[in-house]
């Protein structure tokens, strides 16, 4: 056969063609005897194929699903029987479950850092202002001797020298006495 | 609403008769065989996968189970009749007119005799589409092939069935004449 359109006559007698294409195999049909004689042939071999008659007999299939019905399910994995529906709500409860847990953890953490800044801050001692005004450290430029300026006493060193004084006055004034 | 063990029966009830027609051209007519496979196919279908299918799917996964026992079927026995085979077919109660018993068989046995000169791919896509009346796409689907090699499978079973069976009806026609 030469004709381009013998497939198409085959999807076209199995409703597989989309309306457009199946009416212009149509129109070719009525100018084609050859696909004509196919489609005729194909229609016919479908009448023998689909009238083949089993030989099965009513009481062999009344047998089988009796058996069939009496013999016991295969028990799923673990015991539990899943149906596809089920399968689909469990995941999805697990994917909600694990995505409010995330926001929650996200939202505690944003949180978080600020309470420890504020701790840090008040813990923090207030610096005590320096006393020289100079540049430190620098000696050397333009000749001019610079003071270093005397480092911050410790409160340690500052109670250590207030017990002193205290000493000295109270052997002064006992001297005197 | 039906208990599953009656929906199942419902299901038994409307393919298992269809399924065995499937089987026995598939197979060549082995119909005792072919009952037992569709047996088989329920059975796996109500032990372990009835009640998880999705609605509607139970049938495909019918037939392609089916199909695949039937290839380990040939695999392992090619294609002679076993003796039991025979003895079935021999003791299978006759119709009332023999005469018309006789042409029915005379012709099934012609389109069995076609349908073994198929590849497996070829006759199985023209057993669904022309017995079952399975759309291209549910064919790839019971199949895992595409919807365009179903297209050509069956336009290619069409096409050399259309051949043989016009080379058969001419050596008929010139051993009569």
């Amino acid at each position: 056969m030469n004709c381009n359109f013998t497939e198409k006559v085959s999807s076209l007698i199995d409703g597989e063609l989309s309306p457009s294409d199946a009416r212009e195999v149509e129109r070719h049909l009525l100018n084609c005897g050859e696909c004509q004689q196919m489609r005729a042939d194909f229609l016919n071999l479908r009448s023998q194929i689909a009238g083949f008659e089993t030989s099965l007999q009513p009481v062999v299939q009344n047998r089988a699903l009796k058996k069939i019905l009496s013999t016991p399910r295969r028990a799923p994995a673990f015991g539990l029987q899943w149906s596809f529906g089920k399968a689909v709500a469990f995941a999805s409860l697990l994917i909600a479950g694990a995505l409010m847990g995330f926001m929650l953890y996200q939202s505690s953490n944003s949180r978080g850092p600020q309470s420890g800044r504020e701790v840090v801050a008040v813990n923090e001692p207030t610096p005590v202002p320096s006393r020289s005004t100079g540049s430190t450290g620098s000696t050397g430029s333009t000749g001019q001797q610079q003071q270093k300026p005397e480092p911050e006493p410790s409160p340690a060193q500052e109670r250590q020298r207030r017990k002193q004084s205290a000493a000295q006055v109270s052997s002064k004034t006992s001297v005197g006495a | 609403m039906a208990s599953e063990d009656e929906e199942f029966t419902m299901l038994f009830q409307d393919f298992y008769p269809s399924l065995c027609r499937f089987l026995e051209c598939l197979l060549g007519g082995r119909a005792p065989l072919a009952q037992d496979l569709a047996q088989e196919s329920f059975l796996q279908l109500h032990r372990t996968a009835w009640g998880t299918l999705p609605a509607g799917e139970a049938r495909f996964w019918l037939y392609r189970v089916a199909r695949n026992m039937a290839i380990n079927e040939f695999r392992k026995s090619n294609t002679r009749y076993r003796l039991f085979d025979r003895v079935a077919e021999a003791m299978r109660p006759r119709t009332r007119n023999p005469e018309q018993e006789y042409e029915t068989q005379e012709q099934q046995t012609l389109v069995l005799e076609m349908l073994q000169t198929l590849p497996e791919d070829q006759r199985t896509a023209l057993l669904l589409r022309e017995q079952e009346q399975l759309s291209y796409r549910e064919i790839g689907q019971v199949l895992n092939v595409s919807e365009s090699k179903v297209k050509v499978d069956i336009f290619r079973a069409r096409a050399s069935l259309r051949e043989r069976w016009s080379k058969r009806v001419k050596t008929a026609g010139a051993s009569v004449s």
